[in-house]
């Protein structure tokens, strides 16, 4: 099979974020939780094997590696329904259990450690697939695990995979409350580094942002875990619809990713997805709007609707580099044509002056067996400028703690740190040349970019 | 026409050839349409009598072939005019004809000793065309005659007993008798009792015929000298009837067996008219035996059966004149019924004649409506069955060919009426037989008798319903039984590229085979790649993944299509001149093939698939460019660790525009254009009945 693609769930958040995409890939493609193709799906013509592979017995199988260096999580999944969906030999958790401490150093350190094991994994992984298009990493930057452990496999994957695709859901942390974990600036910041330097295509997921739109748009009051990571499972299913649901195009990853970023670094991007319905609602009392296809971009373009939080920035004309829209459910392609032409009238989406200003379509089914309550729906991929925002507050946040050398001890135990913290100032410049990057290119001098005039730009 | 070109040319007595104005007449843009209105004609026709050596001769001529209704008569007239009237104008652009080839041209090669060894040859090569021709001669005569022909020895009657005739013989007959003498009183007895035989076609003793030299001449008479003036002026008006049945009788008598049953039908018809005629002439005898007829009293009741004899003959004449059998006999009649709308008790018998003709003809037709097959032993049929192939020895490939020529319309044999309906009627009768070429039984629906009246709906709304029934059956037949729709599915899965992750792999599967020259690859190779991508991919569901083949043309698809639309401009030169480009790649030159069985093969046939391929082929090239443009990307994704990763932004710029073309122009291709066209195909598919005639186009 060409084209598939290897999930690496790192973490608590990642595996939790994991778990959910799993659950959702059955349901849409009518496997139970034993793994057990049902019935009625027996005579489908969605591609199941982008993501699962059949053993011997015929049950499907995710192409999923779980890696925790603590149990609770990877538990509770083993005590679930879908305990027997997952290969067991996929699933790594640390010999001691001790998890990261929410400390990158920690769980860089463990990565490495780990090293050999982990990687035994993924290559019999990929050496089970016939034409694997790229690895899938789930993880939050915040904690230990995913952000260390994560930073570490990231590093190492582009080393051993050169030619494969690595993209990421990265899960940001909530900046509106004061999180218990004290060093998360410190672990986002060198998190970051890796993300910009070894990943190939980073969608940002937001905290902060799901958690405003679980209460303004869901109004659920405090969402739990389980909700926002069905958000995030919502985004992460949608996105690989067109390549679960073949049709004329975007049957590949790339195909889908490599028009969205056009300079390699410039790889972070904004999901948004309407219309949202959760779980209590549809019990209660549905509200169920008339969606059109016109109707759906134009909330798509909307930034509350945005999985990312940004901070409106006025010193810069910030716009959009490439947009992609994957629209599902019954659309009639005159609409979507009519829809863009409104778009562009109404002038709702800016792009940079150096590339192709238009948004893509791509156009896919829906899971058959999963019953909408919307006629269309839609994902927005998009690649904005303004996403440096977000890299811009967690370097303040860096700063403040980096002024006061606060915490410092924590890493200083490791042997990465034991020597200098020059670690630490070189992701910060990686991370600031990322957001001045992300500055200039919404410039038109983007492309005529020499070093002499750059510094004189900046300064 | 080569003759009719001739009789013109002979009674104008003028120095041209036949050949050349044939040839004027066929480089005429006008040729074949009746620009010409028939006045403007008669125009030209006086204008050139003028010119004529002998303008009598000449418009006598021209009276004869208008009545015998002789094709492109006008067209001809005013070619005539004009080569005679402006000669010098027309030599100037007197077409040229090549010279034929001077035998003797290279005389002086010839020795003496290779004489015989050339005569011999010649000799053969005569011999064998000869031969040829008789062959091919012989062949059309047996193709004309039906097979029981030689079987029958009949004896030509008219020829060896000219007495058995019931027109006037042959020979005339001398006035034996003398009237003179004998009182006006007796002499009008006499008369009634000769006028009575005459009418019947027998001379009598003072009233006699003349000898025609044409069948549908009017016959003339010679009435005895001696008879009473008065008595002679009332019988010179009556005598048209006698000279008008001599007429019917001819044109009667002068059909044969292989006249066709048009004409037998019509004949029959004349028949019956005439049974009434001898019945009335019987009561009139019986009148006059009682003493009870005057020459006036017959006159009084011969007038109403005057009019009806004349009407019929000019009707016959018409038939006669023009030569015609089958279902242009039909025209002329419907012609003629609908010219007699002033005349009622005349459009009646015409109507009564059309109808009764017509019925043959509508009984094939009837039954290549209703049942798909064609009985038509004398050729008069519009549907001319040419029956190239039994089913039995039907070839794999056979399908769209025998479609086209099993069955064709001939034109000149569909009578006027059914002129608009005949695409409708040739395609009712194939869709039928090809369903009883699968095997099925027709149930035929119709029992409402298809007749002939001036006004069409009868019949139109027959054929409508036959056609929409016919049409409906084979869709079914095809829907249900052949799963027209799944192979449908599956040419836009592989053709129109709708199973994007089959071409997906594949083409990672074939691309090293594919980026090799066009001499270096290995169709078997291509071949089993793509049984094993067929085998793998979602397109294992497909029942007929195993019909897909590979191929390779020798073209580019660009030349391919402007071979299509040659329209042969200076720009266009520029492309086709450029021949010395380097050979072409896999990639240029690779389509999808596929095989169709019978009859699903009627609707996607060869013509339907090289459409497809020609998309397919721009489609697969797009997508091959976009997935060059991709694997650059990720050649490129290395350059993020540099840290002068931003020099490169202008080539990745570029990169990008390339991309979102490509991506673009399939979106458009896919989404905007193939999908909304292959949804309109699927409605007008659940819309049963009007959709064969769009799928067949």
């Amino acid at each position: 099979m060409p084209s598939e693609m290897i999930t690496l769930q790192l973490g608590q958040c990642g595996n939790q974020i994991g778990f959910e995409f799993w659950k959702q890939l059955c349901i849409e493609h009518g496997i139970s939780p034993e793994g057990i193709l049902e019935e009625f799906a027996s005579a489908g013509s969605d591609r199941k094997d982008v993501f699962f592979y059949q053993a011997d017995d015929d049950h499907y199988i995710p192409r999923a590696v779980l890696l925790d260096l603590e149990p609770r999580v990877i538990h509770t999944i083993m005590n679930s329904p879908y305990a027997k969906l997952y290969n067991p030999e996929n699933v790594y958790l640390s010999k001691h259990g001790g998890g990261a401490g929410n400390n990158w150093a920690s769980g860089y350190a463990q990565g490495e450690k780990l090293n050999e094991e982990v990687f035994d994994i993924i290559n019999r992984e990929a050496d089970g697939s016939d034409n694997l298009e790229g690895f899938v990493l789930c993880h939050s930057i915040a904690g230990g695990t995913g952000s260390g452990m994560g930073s570490y496999i990231l590093e190492h994957l582009s080393d051993r995979f050169p030619k494969k695709l690595v993209q990421t859901y990265s899960v940001f942390p909530n900046l509106d409350e004061i999180s218990d974990v004290v060093v998360q600036p410190y672990n986002s910041l060198l998190t970051l580094k890796r993300l910009t330097e070894s990943a190939d295509c980073v969608m940002v997921l937001d905290n902060t942002a799901l958690n405003r739109i679980a209460s303004d748009r869901l109004h659920i009051q405090n969402p739990s875990f389980a909700q926002i990571n069905t958000l995030v499972s919502t985004i992460m299913s949608a996105s690989t619809a067109t390549l679960r649901y073949p049709s004329y195009m975007n049957n590949d990853l790339i195909s889908l990713v490599a028009p969205l970023i056009p300079t390699p670094r410039l790889h972070f991007l904004m999901t948004g997805y309407t219309p949202l319905t959760a779980d209590h609602e549809l019990n209660t009392a549905p509200k169920i709007r008339k969606t059109t296809v016109l109707d759906v971009m134009q909330r798509l373009l909307q930034p509350k609707n945005m999985m990312v939080s940004l901070s409106p920035d006025r010193a810069n004309q910030h716009c959009y580099i490439s947009i992609l829209n994957i629209i599902q459910g019954e659309v009639d392609p005159s609409q979507v044509h009519k829809s863009l032409q409104r778009i562009r009238e109404r002038k709702l989406a800016s792009f940079i002056p150096w590339g192709p200003a238009s948004i893509q379509v791509a156009l896919s089914r829906r899971s058959p067996y999963v019953t909408a309550s919307h006629k269309v729906s839609g994902l927005l991929l998009a690649n904005h400028t303004n996403i440096s925002s977000l890299f811009d507050r967690c370097l303040q946040q860096f700063d403040k703690l980096r002024k006061r050398e606060a915490f410092i001890d924590v890493f200083r135990k490791e042997p990465m740190f034991q020597d200098s913290l020059e670690e630490f100032d070189e992701s910060r410049s990686v991370v600031d040349e990322l957001v001045r990057e992300y500055q200039a290119a919404a410039t038109p001098d983007y492309v005529h970019w020499n070093p002499v005039k750059y510094t004189y730009f900046f300064t | 026409m080569q003759s009719t070109i001739k009789e013109i040319l002979d009674s104008l007595g003028c120095n041209l050839e036949v050949d050349t104005v044939s040839n004027y007449l066929q480089n005429d843009p006008n040729y074949g349409i009746n620009v010409i209105s028939s006045k403007q004609a008669n125009e030209y026709a006086q204008r050139l009598a003028l010119k004529a050596s002998n303008s009598k001769v000449f418009l006598k001529k021209y009276e004869e072939l208008r009545n015998r209704n002789v094709e492109n008569l006008s067209n001809i007239i005013v070619i005539c005019y004009k080569l005679v009237c402006d000669d010098k104008k027309f030599k100037t652009s007197k077409p040229k004809v090549a010279p034929k080839p001077a035998i003797g041209d290279n005389k002086h090669q010839i020795t003496k000793d290779d004489l015989p060894q050339i005569k011999d040859k010649l000799l053969k090569a005569v011999d064998e065309s000869k031969k040829l021709v008789m062959k091919s001669f012989e062949e059309k005569e047996v193709k004309l005659m039906p097979n029981w022909y030689n079987s029958l020895d009949l004896p030509n009657w008219q020829k060896e007993h000219p007495f058995m005739s019931w027109d006037f013989p042959k020979d005339p007959l001398p006035i034996v008798a003398s009237l003179a003498g004998i009182p006006v009183l007796s002499q009008e007895n006499i008369i009634i009792d000769e006028l009575l035989y005459v009418f019947t076609g027998v001379p009598g003793n003072y009233i006699v015929h003349k000898p025609v030299k044409d069948v549908y001449e009017p016959r003339q008479f010679i009435i005895s000298d001696d008879l009473d003036d008065a008595l002679k002026q009332i019988v010179q008006q009556m005598l048209p009837v006698a000279s008008n049945y001599s007429i019917v009788r001819r044109f009667i008598e002068n059909c044969d067996m292989w006249s066709g049953q048009v004409l037998h039908a019509l004949v029959a018809a004349i028949e019956i008219l005439l049974k009434d005629y001898y019945t009335m002439i019987a009561q009139l005898e019986t009148e006059h035996m009682t003493g009870g007829l005057t020459l006036q009293k017959l006159w009084y009741f011969v007038l109403p059966t005057m009019h009806t004899m004349q009407v019929l003959a000019s009707i016959v004449t018409n038939i006669g004149k023009s030569e015609v059998r089958g279902g242009a006999v039909l025209t002329v009649l419907h012609e003629k019924t609908s010219t007699l709308m002033g005349d009622a008790r005349a459009q009646e018998i015409a109507l009564f004649l059309t109808e009764r003709a017509c019925r043959p003809y509508l009984d094939i037709l009837d039954r290549w409506i209703h049942k798909g097959s064609v009985n038509d032993p004398f050729h008069e049929f519009m549907i001319e069955d040419n029956e190239l192939i039994n089913k039995e020895e039907l070839p794999l490939d056979y399908s769209a060919d025998y479609w086209e020529k099993r069955y064709s319309s001939q034109r000149d044999r569909v009578p006027k009426f059914l002129d608009k309906f005949t695409d409708i009627i040739l395609r009712t009768g194939k869709y039928l037989n090809v369903i009883s070429q699968c095997g099925k039984s027709i149930t035929k629906t119709n029992t409402e008798e298809i007749k002939y009246s001036l006004r069409e709906q009868n019949y139109g709304a027959i054929i409508q319903r036959a056609y929409s029934y016919a049409s409906k059956s084979l869709l079914e037949l095809l829907l249900k039984e052949y799963d027209l729709m799944g192979r449908l599915k599956s040419v836009k899965n592989y053709f129109l590229m709708s199973q994007g992750d089959f071409i997906v792999q594949f083409m990672d599967a074939t691309e090293q085979e594919l980026s090799k020259k066009i001499d270096d690859i290995i169709p078997s190779k291509l071949e089993s790649l793509l049984g094993l991508c067929l085998r793998l991919s979602s397109a294992r569901h497909d029942p007929y993944n195993e019909d897909m083949r590979v191929e390779l043309s020798p073209y580019d698809l660009q030349f391919q299509m402007f071979k299509i639309l040659s329209i042969e401009t200076e720009e266009e030169h520029e492309y086709k001149q450029n021949k010395d480009c380097p050979p072409l790649t896999g990639i240029e030159t690779f389509s999808f093939g596929m095989e169709v069985k019978w009859p699903v093969s009627l609707i996607i046939n060869h013509k339907a698939i090289a459409c497809y391929q020609m998309i397919f082929r721009h489609l697969f090239f797009c997508k091959h460019v976009e997935r060059l443009l991709c694997r650059v990307w990720l050649y490129n994704k290395v350059v993020k660790r540099f840290s002068e990763a931003r020099l490169y932004a202008d080539a990745f710029a570029l990169r990008q525009r390339m991309l979102s073309c490509v991506q673009h122009l399939q979106y458009y291709m896919c989404v905007e254009v193939i999908e909304p066209s292959w949804c309109h195909l699927i409605q007008s598919l659940d819309n049963v009945s009007i959709v064969l005639t769009n799928l067949y186009i």
